[in-house]
């Protein structure tokens, strides 16, 4: 009877009595199952066929990391989630829309005491010396490479 | 415990990821055979697959989820055994110091690139799947459906319908082929 779960013999053997291509190929790539018995003994025995089966399984391998290599993907911004938060707000800020003109004038003042106050403090820390200027240069230095790891630098790149 | 030590220990305590890794030792040996060109029962030999498996044992913790362990392992053999090659190469100038500088370059191993080098050089993914690209369709799908899917023969040659000994042509004579285009070079470029 003949059995359709392992290869032929024609295709195992080559004309020498040695492991062809084919059946050297299949051992190389873990498929042994399908092999006969025999060539399964003569692989423990032939040295040839050992580092034939060698030089395959090397093949074999490289192949399985070029083909399955992921492409690099840049992480991008999520966006949905960031259009559905605008929306959200958009949506939330409609009753403001009466006292809008209020809320304006109150945030110009905000803002502009802010950014006042923000540049106080930027000089005030600069006039205490090189200490504390280089420390908050640090801060953003490593908030930056933080950004830059999570966000810019390719997955594979982390991992 | 240190830090250091705890991947090693986690390694050691999955039985059956140790048990996959030691159970690829005859194909590690082969490899092995194949890059230092020695005979399998060699005690290079040997020794190369025994410091394969505890590689590959001790750094289980970075193969990733899904990755192949069989690729893997292998790929760490080829490094050990090429590891092997380069400090014997360095003992071997220490030695013959005193020798004619042209006896270095005779006993130089023959640096020419062998398929999977080859392979390896190519112009990464692009090259490799133009070459690809080129075989008949057939074997293209018998390809991906191996190294990229991870089916065994038997499951590949059921989904084509095709008898079994045409998958495992398919696959040998495809990466044949591939391995052959790409060293033809330019032709890719």
């Amino acid at each position: 009877m003949i059995r359709r779960d392992v290869l032929d013999k024609e295709i195992v053997w080559d004309q020498e009595g040695h492991l062809s291509e084919v059946a050297k190929s299949a051992l190389a790539d873990g498929q042994d199952a399908i092999l006969p018995p025999d060539a399964l003994a003569h692989f423990s025995r032939c040295h040839a066929c050992v580092e034939g089966v060698g030089k395959a399984a090397l093949l074999s391998a490289q192949f399985s990391a070029a083909l399955v290599a992921a492409p690099r993907v840049e992480r991008s911004l999520p966006w949905i989630p960031i259009g559905a938060a605008l929306a959200v707000a958009a949506v939330s800020a409609i009753p403001m829309f009466a006292v809008a003109r209020f809320w304006l004038s109150v945030s110009s003042v905000f803002f502009a005491r802010g950014v006042r106050i923000a540049g106080h403090g930027l000089l005030t820390v600069a006039a205490n010396g090189l200490a504390p200027t280089f420390y908050l240069a640090s801060t953003l230095v490593l908030l930056a490479m933080g950004f830059a790891i999570a966000r810019l630098v390719p997955r594979t790149a982390v991992q | 415990m240190p830090l250091v030590c705890m991947p090693v220990f986690a390694a050691f305590s999955e039985a059956p990821a140790s048990d996959e890794t030691v159970a690829l030792r005859g194909i590690v040996r082969a490899v092995a055979a194949a890059v230092l060109r020695l005979r399998p029962d060699h005690p290079d030999v040997e020794d190369c697959a025994s410091e394969t498996i505890r590689r590959a044992i001790e750094g289980d913790w970075r193969l990733r989820e899904g990755q192949p362990r069989r690729p893997w392992v292998i790929g760490i053999a080829r490094h050990v055994a090429l590891d092997m090659l380069r400090a014997k190469k360095r003992t071997r100038l220490g030695e013959s110091s005193d020798e004619d500088a042209s006896s270095w370059v005779e006993r130089v191993p023959d640096s020419s690139p062998g398929p999977h080098e080859l392979l390896e050089r190519a112009e990464g993914r692009a090259a490799l799947e133009r070459a690809v690209a080129e075989l008949p369709t057939p074997m293209q799908a018998a390809l991906k459906k191996f190294h990229v899917e991870g089916k065994s023969y038997q499951t590949i040659s059921e989904e084509m319908k095709v008898p079994l000994g045409t998958v495992a042509t398919w696959v040998t004579r495809g990466r044949k082929s591939v391995a052959e285009r790409l060293r033809a070079g330019g032709k890719y470029e």
